[in-house]
């Protein structure tokens, strides 16, 4: 991070597969602020994706709400900002539009070295196209020939602990440099090796003249150490270079940047980090894209990232609906609905990813499909990042940040926080907000050089706060009250609640106002300091005042298909319809 | 700025045919090409063939060059003799698996290559080779009508039109007649396999329709002809533009690039090609703005696949039906009162 900061206007486009956003920053009144953003299709008209042009449709936009001229007669962005007041001292870029990185993934075990690489492999845009392992049942033919045919952009090998015994590591390595004399034409793919550190030679000596390759450290040095940092941001550059640089349109967007433009995801993950430091706490961020969806979370410092290609809103939405997809979509529909009709939207939403819904029937339907595509992505980043899954519960956060279109545009804000709720079932004492103007990878690209802007731009509220949620584990008996809740607030005074088991409720706690909680559970229910352990603590209102989900978890849905539409659209209702 | 759909009766066109992979233009610049003329080819790898000769054989790795009946890099036959290791009671002979080449001798074994499949690529477009693209393939300038679908199975075809049902009907089996062989068939909606079956063995060329439910979709691998929905899989019955050109160009050759299974890239087009006699504009590659007078489709429900008249354009955000804010555009549609409409859910015609 730069140590003194260079205060001034800053533009930050974020081109994602459907949508850009771009985001103007500058000084207000003495402080960083975010004055406007503007959106776009990343298409922008035209059949063919053009970063270039979407910036530059969704940079009109915003001079027409700004009043502000950005752009030449040329449409380049100008910076710096002229003295007559045109353009903007810095812009940056973020960029989850390109087409994924395709990866061949080579090493010893599936659960240690191989596992790690995928760990360090999903924090970009990535494809998993072929493995090949120790447990690998096919002959070397077979995975010379996929290797072939995939085609990937890298192959990563990896495998034994540091100066460990490196026969069959030496083998995997045999097939790979077979594979690669046996290409014909096309790019050679890159080959980064992250094993045994006594082999480096061996590696590079036998792949020499047949593909340019990386070294970096060991992704498993011993059997109980794992640092993917090294891989983990080498293959951060190779994404840019392989495949930021091949988006049409990114020359010209390029030479407007004051900063190197970052892949999306990272760019959230450093902002997720940033809550998880200023929080002292776990916090998640979930960002539901149209081509995509970043999980990521952040305890204390330590961030955890998964970018999961081929999953959400848009083009992937068909191929992810298989009939346990399918069954678990339309438990979530208050509406009868049957799963070819389901399947037969889902690939028109694929067709034209970038539209909206105009009626509540598919406002509905896009609700339940976001909440199948957010429980099974946090669900299956927590398999890969070893969270202990009993009951399919997630662990306790501090802070869950929301964004993507699903949850922050084109929905009400009860609902937004009903989909969260319902798809990730969180237990305990946390906060929810949106990021209501898609701003978080705009500020993650800002915090690596201006980081004074990025707090006092996030000072000025730019994140839509629903509230806290106090949401228990665990189930009483009969009508028996799983909690009480005394609430002491600023200016609404004291309420003492007795919530009733399954209840979803809305306290009203004015935004922002202070308050006093004193929680009470019951012998056997959790609110996230030990079963039946109480605590007082300090929250404060969101939009949403203070919510209390006592449903339990896991959420049990009522078996029977009317009894349990009526259930969806009470909790419906509950949050304000 | 809004999706745009070209549905033209008259323009330029320029079609890129690309290679998947590096190979050779067999055509010059300027050239007249027909739909079955071949603009450039390529041989397609069909993989390798591993043969542990020295375990094989029973001897050390180095001595199996000693035993080659062939030559490295020479053509091989399949169950000719590659290797033949003569012993005092009798010969070890090991014939070959494939067709091809022995690309490599090595470590013990042999890597045999497969004899590649030659892919040619075919013009599919009456038209002139506008630009050669070295070693990938050509763009064929031509004009005529140019229709851009929603969607398309992957191959392509070409054949004189044929119109059997209405906009709003289905095609059904008994439209496929001896007089759908070699034609493009064009029906307002596809919702059962019977017809398409028929219709593969009628040698149909290819069908435009609608749409077509998506439980069709796993089915359509087996056609040799593409599929083309103009709107989607929700049972919309094709829009009336698409429908009008159709008809108007009934029993002129249509050329279906099908080449894309969804979203916004590479959209699948038709070309009915129609020569002229004066120079046509290109379209402007500009994103267009959207104006009161344009003429858009609503791609989401209630109005999914209508069209409308644009009234006016909103710029600023605008609450929809359902809360949303969203900028838009009021549209009239079929003479009614105007209507909001999310500017995300307009495809502009043109």
């Amino acid at each position: 991070m730069s140590a003194s900061p260079p205060a001034g206007s800053y533009l930050i486009a974020d081109c994602g597969h459907a949508t850009t956003t771009v985001a103007l920053f500058d000084r207000v009144a003495g402080r960083q602020r975010l004055i406007a953003t503007a959106s776009a299709p990343t298409a922008a008209g035209s059949p063919a994706i053009d970063i270039a042009e979407g910036i530059r449709q969704a940079v009109r936009r915003l001079e027409a709400i700004t009043g502000r001229s950005l752009l030449s007669s040329a449409g380049d962005v100008v910076t710096p900002a002229q003295p007559s007041g045109t353009g903007v001292d810095y812009f940056g870029l973020t960029i989850s539009a390109a087409p994924p990185l395709r990866a061949v993934i080579a090493g010893l075990v599936e659960d240690a070295s191989v596992a790690s690489a995928r760990r360090a492999l999903a924090t970009i845009y990535a494809t998993e196209v072929d493995r090949l392992t120790l447990s690998d049942t096919r002959d070397e033919e077979a995975q010379i020939n996929t290797l072939l045919s995939e085609q990937p952009d890298i192959v990563i090998l990896t495998g034994g602990t540091d100066d460990g015994e490196g026969r069959l590591l030496l083998r995997i390595l045999d097939t790979i440099d077979l594979a690669l004399s046996l290409r014909e034409g096309g790019r050679s793919p890159r080959v980064i090796y992250a094993g045994n550190r006594a082999l480096r030679e061996q590696v590079t000596t036998a792949l020499g003249n047949q593909a340019t390759t990386h070294v970096v450290s060991n992704v498993q040095p011993t059997l109980d150490t794992e640092q993917l940092g090294e891989l983990s941001d080498l293959l951060g550059e190779l994404y840019q270079e392989l495949k930021l640089d091949g988006v049409p349109g990114f020359d010209a967007a390029a030479s407007w940047q004051s900063y190197r433009a970052k892949p999306g995801a990272r760019a959230l993950g450093q902002m997720i980090r940033y809550f998880g430091a200023l929080y002292r706490g776990r916090v998640l961020g979930l960002d539901v894209g149209s081509d995509s969806i970043t999980i990521a979370a952040a305890d204390g410092d330590a961030l955890q990232l998964t970018v999961r290609t081929a999953m959400g809103m848009g083009r992937p939405l068909p191929a992810l609906i298989d009939d346990a997809a399918a069954a678990e979509i339309l438990s979530w529909l208050p509406m009868e609905f049957t799963a070819d009709a389901l399947r037969d939207f889902a690939h028109t939403k694929a067709l034209y990813p970038a539209t909206i819904p105009m009626c509540e029937e598919e406002l509905l339907l896009e609700q339940a499909l976001t909440r199948y595509l957010m429980g099974r992505a946090v669900r299956e980043a927590g398999e890969t990042w070893g969270w202990a899954q009993a009951g399919g519960e997630a662990p306790t956060f501090s802070l869950l940040l929301l964004r993507g279109e699903a949850l922050t545009q084109n929905v009400r804000s009860g609902q937004a926080l009903l989909m969260a709720l319902d798809a990730l079932q969180p237990a305990g004492v946390f906060s929810v907000a949106l990021d209501q103007y898609g701003v978080l990878p705009a500020l993650g690209l800002l915090a690596e050089h201006d980081p004074l802007t990025v707090v006092q731009v996030l000072e000025g509220g730019v994140l839509l706060d629903l509230g806290w949620v106090i949401a228990p584990r665990g189930r009483t008996t009969g009508r028996r009250s799983p909690l009480r809740v005394k609430v002491n607030a600023e200016t609404q005074g004291n309420l003492n609640v007795e919530v009733e088991p399954g209840e979803l409720m809305l306290l009203p706690l004015a935004a922002g106002e202070k308050a006093q909680l004193s929680l009470e559970p019951a012998r056997g229910v959790d609110v996230g300091f030990g079963p039946g352990q109480g605590k007082k603590l300090t929250v404060h209102g969101g939009v949403l005042g203070l919510v209390i989900d006592a449903r339990g978890r896991p959420l049990n849905l009522p078996t029977d298909d009317e009894e349990r539409r009526e259930t969806l659209r009470r909790w419906r209702w509950d949050m304000g319809g | 700025m809004v999706r745009t759909t070209r549905v033209s009766p008259l323009t330029h066109i320029l079609r890129e045919r690309l290679l998947p992979q590096a190979g050779e233009v067999t055509v010059s610049r300027g050239q007249k090409v027909s739909p079955v003329q071949v603009v450039a080819r390529t041989s397609e790898p069909q993989g390798y063939k591993i043969i542990p000769a020295a375990e094989i054989l029973e001897v050390p790795p180095e001595e199996v060059p000693k035993y080659l009946l062939v030559e490295e890099g020479a053509a091989i036959q399949r169950k000719k003799p590659l290797l033949r290791r003569s012993r005092l009671l009798g010969s070890k002979q090991y014939v070959s698996p494939i067709n091809g080449v022995l690309y490599q001798v090595g470590n013990g074994r042999l890597i045999l290559q497969h004899t590649p499949r030659l892919l040619e690529l075919r013009a599919m477009v009456d038209g002139l080779v506008h630009t050669i693209r070295p070693g990938r393939g050509v763009v064929i300038e031509t004009t005529g009508a140019l229709l851009q679908a929603a969607w398309a199975s992957a191959q392509e075809g070409y054949g004189k039109i044929r119109v059997v049902a209405e906009a709003d009907a289905p095609l059904r089996a008994r439209h496929i007649d001896t007089d759908a062989r070699g034609a493009v068939i064009v029906a307002g909606y596809v919702y059962e396999l019977e017809p398409l079956e028929k219709a593969e063995e009628h040698s149909v060329r290819g069908i435009i329709a609608g749409s077509m439910p998506s439980t069709l979709l796993p089915a359509l691998d087996r056609f040799r002809f593409p599929i083309m929905i103009t709107e989607g899989f929700m049972g919309q019955p094709m829009a009336e533009p698409f429908f009008q050109l159709l008809q108007q160009a009934e029993g002129r050759e249509a050329s279906l690039f099908g080449q894309s299974s969804g979203a916004e890239r590479n959209r699948p087009e038709i070309i009915i090609p129609l020569p002229v006699d004066r120079p046509l504009e290109s379209l402007s590659p500009q994103a267009p703005v959207l104006a009161p007078g344009d003429l858009v489709r609503v791609l989401r429900a209630p109005y999914a696949g209508q069209i409308g008249e644009v009234v006016a354009v909103h710029t600023q955000p605008r609450r929809s039906g359902i809360g949303i804010q969203t900028p838009g555009a009021d549209v009239a549609i079929a003479g009614e009162e105007a209507v909001f409409i999310p500017m995300a859910n307009l495809d502009l015609l043109r």
